[in-house]
């Protein structure tokens, strides 16, 4: 054989090998194709169930320390919703009786919960557990009549009661996801939830894993409000992945967008009385942190107000909602005046 | 031959390791410590409406030395997740002044850069989020020991003061808990911040034509509140 035919065959047979190996590599790598669900624990216990018994994640994946996770603020024995019908209709009315796949996740035993840490483990408990800070967080509760216009502040007389209208009125839908959406399977950067608006169109939300298993309640509620704010309002993120939060950065604070809303519910949540009885310290802790962190982490311009200047959004909410949402006012500019960087 | 000195080695090795491990001889006052801490930790959201929580509380604040050492590793080394935040949480409600140092320390430690995605995918870095909020948590603790130990009031003042001046990502958390702790002495600070820092020091007012509509709602709230919450104890405050 010439020489040059046996080299182009050894040339061929060492491509074939890298290519061997690059296909080897691959089908071992986290969130690869061939290894379907390879990174999905959720939907892989909804495969898996048996009898209609689902073997839900009992804890956070990316957490390694036992003695703490975020579900501690879901126990059930805080949960209004857990002994009345009339609570869980109401907490429903928020989109997810509108929303997809609830059947799947919980609708059948939602009160069930971890006989050891008494945490309630399906996705759609923790998901009412998110909401009940948006509802017990007023005094009035699922009493609250949010079917008034969201202009009527005599009756919507403090930001949390508000709030709690303008999620209900400013999206339609929301579904449960049982995928991880995180960059590989051990990464801790993932998608908790994403929002589809746009013209001519129902608005929805799509809550992911990390929704459920990976933050606490308090953050869930904050992150509903926030996605809440791209849903029918259909303001999107506007900051150049100037900020540590990257693609979900807004430019500054009076451009009222998602995280400028998500902090006001915040400050909101932290600014009432210390003697509520659904709000704890831990929680109330847990909200300033919080804030603190969409303040330091979500702006491309640093943020002047802090949570001391927003102390009476409880008492005046009209001139908190009217300053925030003075981008969708071009009008009368001189409302965004306060809240300028 | 061979073969079986090797497995004696094995079998020496072996029991060695299984005995220095020290699973079988843990103190009794060691295992009581991580009981009550686990107690404390998986009983924060009920926090004092827990008789257990109040238990394990009295139990951390007499070996608060003990206790604020057992979560050190936690607070400095492991990476951010709630329940970092959690532990620093924790510390805040039976610390002692090691427990003030040891806030310092996690104050004081780098931030890791966020590894958001830089475009199209909406991610978010949990870690980083959880490590930031665990050192905003560490300033809260810092000012909760002032407020529940008055002997260590002037201590945790004076570090609160330095955060402030110091660590620019907490400066106005730990304004803000020193505004709360020291209410009307606040303003005796002044001096110690520049001009740039006045706005911490002037109370948030809405311009006057507000005024009156606060002070209606205000009155209309507080008595709203004392009839609400007493219908509604029974429903939240279970154990």
């Amino acid at each position: 054989m010439p020489s040059r035919v046996r080299l182009r065959i050894s040339r061929f047979r060492a491509l074939l090998i890298a290519g061997l190996i690059g296909v080897f590599v691959y089908m071992f790598m986290p969130s690869c194709a061939f290894l379907a669900d390879a990174d999905d624990t959720l939907c892989h216990a909804l495969a898996a169930a048996e009898a209609g018994l689902v073997d839900w994640p009992d804890d956070e994946r990316w957490y390694n320390d036992p003695g703490g996770g975020c579900g501690v603020f879901d126990q059930f024995m805080v949960c209004p919703w857990w002994s009345s019908q009339a609570d869980r209709d109401y907490l429903d009315g928020f989109g997810i009786a509108q929303g997809h796949h609830w059947g799947h996740m919980g609708r059948e035993d939602m009160t069930t919960f971890d006989e050891k840490t008494l945490e309630v483990d399906t996705p759609l408990a923790r998901t009412y557990n998110a909401y009940s800070n948006l509802v017990y967080a007023n005094l009035e509760g699922a009493d609250l009549d949010r079917g008034h216009s969201l202009g009527d502040f005599e009756y919507y007389d403090t930001f949390l009661k508000w709030s709690s209208a303008y999620v209900t009125q400013k999206t339609y839908r929301i579904n449960a996801n049982c995928s991880r959406s995180c960059q590989t399977v051990e990464s801790h950067s993932c998608v908790i939830a994403n929002t589809t608006t746009g013209p001519f169109r129902n608005d929805y939300i799509d809550l992911y894993q990390t929704f459920y298993y990976d933050i606490d309640s308090v953050w869930r509620a904050s992150t509903i409000v926030h996605e809440v704010r791209h849903a029918r309002d259909q303001v999107l993120h506007s900051g150049g992945a100037g900020c540590p939060r990257k693609s979900a950065c807004d430019r500054r604070w009076s451009t009222g967008g998602a995280n400028t809303y998500e902090m006001l519910w915040l400050a909101a949540y932290y600014w009432t009385p210390e003697d509520h009885p659904f709000i704890t310290a831990a929680r109330r802790a847990r909200a300033q942190a919080l804030f603190e962190t969409l303040r330091h982490g979500s702006f491309d311009d640093p943020v002047q107000w802090d949570l001391a200047s927003l102390a009476l959004i409880n008492e005046i909410p009209e001139f908190f909602v009217y300053q925030a949402a003075c981008s969708e006012d071009p009008n009368n500019p001189h409302r965004c005046l306060h809240l300028a960087n | 031959m061979r073969w079986l000195f090797f497995v004696l080695v094995c079998v020496v090795l072996g029991a060695t390791t299984f005995r220095s491990s020290g699973i079988a001889e843990a103190p009794e006052e060691r295992r009581l410590l991580t009981r009550h801490l686990d107690t404390a930790m998986s009983r924060i959201d009920r926090g004092p409406r827990s008789r257990a929580y109040r238990e394990s509380l009295v139990f951390l604040r007499a070996h608060a030395a003990e206790a604020t050492s057992e979560l050190g590793g936690l607070l400095l080394e492991e990476r951010g997740g709630f329940a970092k935040w959690q532990a620093t949480y924790l510390v805040g409600e039976f610390g002692d002044e090691s427990a003030i140092a040891l806030l310092r320390l996690l104050i004081d430690e780098p931030l890791p850069e966020s590894q958001s995605a830089g475009e199209g995918r909406h991610e978010i870095d949990l870690a980083y989020t959880e490590e930031l909020a665990s050192r905003v948590q560490a300033v809260m603790s810092t000012a909760r020991i002032a407020s529940l130990r008055p002997d260590l009031r002037e201590q945790a003042v004076a570090e609160l003061v330095a955060t402030a001046r110091d660590v620019p990502l907490v400066k106005s958390t730990a304004l803000f808990e020193l505004r709360r702790l020291l209410g009307p002495d606040f303003q005796t600070l002044r001096s110690y911040f520049g001009p740039g820092d006045a706005k911490h020091f002037k109370p948030f007012m809405p311009p006057p034509g507000w005024q009156a509509l606060l002070l209606r709602r205000m009155e209309e709230h507080r008595r709203q509140e004392r009839e609400l919450q007493e219908a509604r104890k029974p429903v939240c405050q279970a154990e």
